[in-house]
């Protein structure tokens, strides 16, 4: 099998995936939710989040060389695969869509006066699939030269909240005690950072300490991303309800910078490219899983069919994108925490199983 | 059997009766010889001293065309050749010398071509190292390597493309170093084309590019034999065209064009400064006039406030809107830069005048542009030449990014980027990622990337050239510290 990408591109698209979404809105959703609770509850989303991509990552090493749709058909025989395969793509139909809507919010909010949705949208689809159009092992590329900017954007968006926040915004410390802990199931629609992972099923040139790199970096990674939360939070104290873009927002009002002009666009042009690529992983996936249910051939036009089903979804909430995110927290929460925990887990205990059995066949020959 | 004459006055016919073509005939020994050259391309002293003095001197003895070449004439360069063959000989600068009974030809190399001598080449000007450049005779080119290369790993194989031109082509590498792909891919590729003629290496550029409708460069070219000799050095292959100055050599990474041979031949910090100059030089040429254009149209919150009342101030009045202005800027420039580098030289210096002193001053005086958008792209049109070799395609993306800017703003600008980034992602020629040692991240190719480091810690060749022995540098300067300590 092609091995399409290496470790180290593998690790900037977990970065893509883990990072992007999570430092935009979402500060500003959980401080209205559980206030200065909010980094803890997301901290305990990441944990139980982290857990999938130990699930995958044993999956990965017991199944090499096997694609996720030759494990999930090995273990489960061809028609589950598929039903398999078949839920995850519109899982994936369903992520594009809040990546789509979260890009365009995030633009409409930060650079534009008013930003037309198809100005936004078909550029963005023509260039997408162009990007699609160059393969697997281009994205990985892509990935890898632009994310370092990113990551380096997001260190100094937590310095300089580090030199800025107010840390008398952290106490007093669980006023309320872990209750807050039994509404974080509301959220998937924010996580489920490894299930892209089925997609490299395979197809990693993995290093030899392929395992624990993927862990630190995805360990360091969760504890930034809560670290950047706590900051925001206590910049910002209880008006922090009132920022929506928390990467840029962490930085405003600096004197230092606001002498010169306002900086902080530069990043939020660094994070229109992350946000782009979240998008197109998403679509990466769903046309994984699309192609491993109907057609043997993966083509753009695949992925013209998801952004098609994205744009269709759009117009189905009138381009709402506060109705968009609504229905994200309600009626499509059962299906996407079955997805993001359910079925990870499902496989692993499937591939558990089946692994054991074979090893007692052998052992028994 | 035809005899001499006969052979020649059919060549003669073959080759259109050109008043060019000399033929001579001889009797010496009682055999009729036929002598045939071409009149501006042999040397005619090397013909009288070298052969028609020691015939003329023939004493007697055994007469044949072997015989002629091992003991009559004092001539290192001749050769028996078949007829057909003499034809593209004598068609190149030789004499072929025709004998009764006899049916080979015998050819001698009295080629004089006019040629350039070696000069400093005007695309490659440096402060310090050597200076001689490329010509256009390849023998002066091999000549001008072998003097770089006195090596026996030193291979040439030569091609001939062009059906009328019948150009060679020499593939010149490191037999021990250069990958045996590479040089294989090369021959494959000249080989499955048949072309009329070779005129420049540009048409050959054609021939090697995996993707030759693209607006990047594919191969690297280069006019000096130092940069040729150290590239072989490095793995790549050289491919020396007849009639040309510019030496191709692949495979090529886009990042070689951030390279000077000034950086080998200058301390190793002051190039990494150089190297961060051109790295930002090449963004400002491209996408300062799009994010210009970008801000005045969408995002002039962005500015910050006292920039953005001057240029409030100076654009109110204008009659064209940002994204006009700028192009018609650009268009002005292009328009000037085509010209003066089409005008005689002794206009050059008026067109410069009238160019940036009449022509812009004026139309910001008559309030057609304002000075920001002129200092823009002046600026941006200067730096398109901190890389000269790739000055074509950065002034092509600066006006699709500046198209970008006008219509989409920044997200466009990202998204066009993002596209091109994509496009060069996918872009691999002659088994090197384009985008290499940065993506696919080659950790030991960063030493003379954007840092350049000493070169006594660049100990292997780059791993992103496919090469057959890595190792370059042998011996540590730890060691020789040493040893000095303990001399001391």
């Amino acid at each position: 099998m092609k091995k399409s990408i290496t470790t180290r591109q593998l690790l900037l698209i977990l970065a893509v995936s883990m990072l992007t979404i999570k430092v935009l809105l979402l500060p500003n959703v959980f401080a209205s939710s559980f206030g200065r609770d909010g980094y803890l509850m997301l901290f305990a989303i990441l944990l139980a989040d982290f857990c999938v991509l130990l699930m995958f990552l044993f999956l990965m090493n017991k199944y090499k060389d096997m694609t996720f749709e030759e494990m999930l058909e090995y273990i489960f025989g061809k028609a589950m695969s598929k039903i398999i395969m078949f839920l995850l793509f519109l899982y994936f139909v369903v992520q594009g869509w809040n990546r789509f809507q979260t890009n365009y919010v995030y633009l409409n909010d930060n650079l534009y006066t008013t930003l037309s949705w198809y100005t936004f949208a078909f550029p963005i689809v023509i260039v997408a699939l162009f990007c699609l159009k160059q393969g697997l092992n281009a994205y990985g590329r892509l990935c890898e030269f632009f994310m370092p900017i990113v990551i380096i954007g997001f260190f100094v968006t937590i310095v300089v909240g580090f030199f800025r926040a107010d840390y008398t915004n952290a106490l007093p410390f669980l006023e309320n005690g872990l209750g807050f802990l039994r509404q974080g199931y509301k959220y998937p629609a924010w996580f489920g950072d490894y299930m892209f992972l089925i997609v490299f099923f395979g197809k990693v040139k993995m290093d030899k300490k392929f395992n624990s790199k993927v862990i630190i970096f995805a360990v360091v990674t969760l504890v930034l991303i809560t670290l950047f939360h706590a900051l925001f939070f206590f910049t910002y104290g209880n008006n922090t309800i009132c920022h929506t873009n928390a990467i840029s927002d962490i930085m405003q009002f600096l004197p230092s910078v606001s002498d010169i002009g306002s900086f902080d666009w530069i990043l939020i042009l660094v994070w229109d490219i992350a946000l782009f690529l979240d998008l197109t992983l998403n679509v990466i996936s769903g046309m994984y899983c699309f192609v491993a249910v109907f057609t043997k051939k993966g083509s753009v036009i695949v992925a013209g069919l998801i952004f098609g089903a994205i744009i269709v979804l759009n117009y189905l909430v009138s381009f709402n994108v506060y109705l968009s995110i609504y229905i994200e927290q309600t009626f499509l929460v059962p299906y996407l925490i079955v997805m993001q925990g359910g079925v990870p887990l499902f496989v692993f205990v499937a591939g558990l199983i089946k692994r054991r059995k074979e090893n007692e066949v052998s052992l028994a020959k | 059997m035809k005899s001499a004459k006969k052979k020649i006055e059919d060549i003669k016919k073959e080759f259109l009766n050109s008043p060019d073509i000399v033929t001579k005939e001889l009797v010496v020994a009682d055999k009729n010889l036929g002598l045939i050259y071409i009149d501006e391309l042999a040397n005619q002293e090397e013909i009288n001293l070298s052969i028609m003095r020691p015939l003329a001197n023939f004493k007697g003895g055994e007469f044949n065309l072997v015989a002629l070449q091992n003991e009559v004439v004092n001539f290192c360069n001749a050769e028996l050749l078949d007829v057909e063959q003499a034809k593209e000989k004598i068609l190149r600068g030789f004499a072929g010398l025709f004998c009764d009974g006899e049916e080979k030809v015998l050819c001698f190399n009295t080629v004089l071509y006019p040629a350039r001598g070696v000069e400093e080449p005007p695309t490659s000007t440096v402060l310090s190292g050597p200076r001689e450049g490329f010509t256009e005779t390849l023998k002066v080119n091999l000549s001008l390597i072998r003097k770089r290369l006195p090596s026996k790993n030193l291979k040439i194989e030569e091609v001939i493309v062009g059906t009328e031109t019948k150009t060679r082509i020499d593939i010149v590498y490191l037999k021990d170093i250069a990958d045996p792909r590479v040089v294989n891919k090369i021959k494959e590729k000249l080989a499955s084309y048949e072309i009329d003629g070779v005129i420049d290496s540009y048409y050959i550029i054609k021939f090697l590019e995996n993707r030759p409708n693209s607006i990047f460069r594919q191969v690297g070219n280069t006019e000096k034999p130092d940069i040729a000799c150290a590239k072989m050095l490095e793995g790549r292959v050289a491919i020396i065209v007849d009639g040309t100055p510019i030496v191709l050599t692949v495979p090529y990474i886009m990042f070689e064009d951030f390279q000077s041979s000034n950086d080998y031949y200058s301390d190793a910090h002051r190039a990494t400064v150089l190297r961060l100059i051109r790295v930002f030089g090449l963004f400002i040429s491209i996408f300062l006039p799009g994010m210009y254009i970008a801000l005045q149209l969408f995002h002039y919150k962005v500015l910050p406030l006292k920039f953005l009342v001057t240029i409030v101030n100076t654009t109110q009045n204008l009659p064209l809107n940002p994204f006009l202005e700028i192009m018609f800027i650009i268009i002005l420039f292009d328009i000037l830069f085509e010209a003066s580098v089409r005008m005689p030289k002794y206009l050059g210096m008026a067109i410069s005048i009238v160019g940036a002193l009449i022509l812009g001053d004026t139309a910001v005086k008559a309030g057609l542009v304002s000075p920001p958008s002129v200092m823009i792209v002046a600026l941006s049109a200067i730096t398109v030449y901190i890389i000269p070799n790739q000055s074509s395609q950065i002034s092509l993306l600066r006006i699709i990014f500046a198209l970008i800017g006008g219509t989409l703003g920044f997200h466009g600008i990202i998204l066009g980027m993002l596209f091109f980034m994509a496009y060069l992602c996918n872009f691999d020629s002659f088994y090197t990622p384009y985008l290499a040692p940065y993506t696919p991240f080659i950790k030991e190719d960063l030493k003379d990337f954007v840092i350049k480091d000493s070169l006594v810690y660049l100990k292997t060749r780059p791993k992103s050239i496919p090469n057959k022995n890595r190792i370059r540098l042998k011996g540590s300067k730890k060691e020789s510290f040493n040893e000095e300590v303990n001399n001391n």
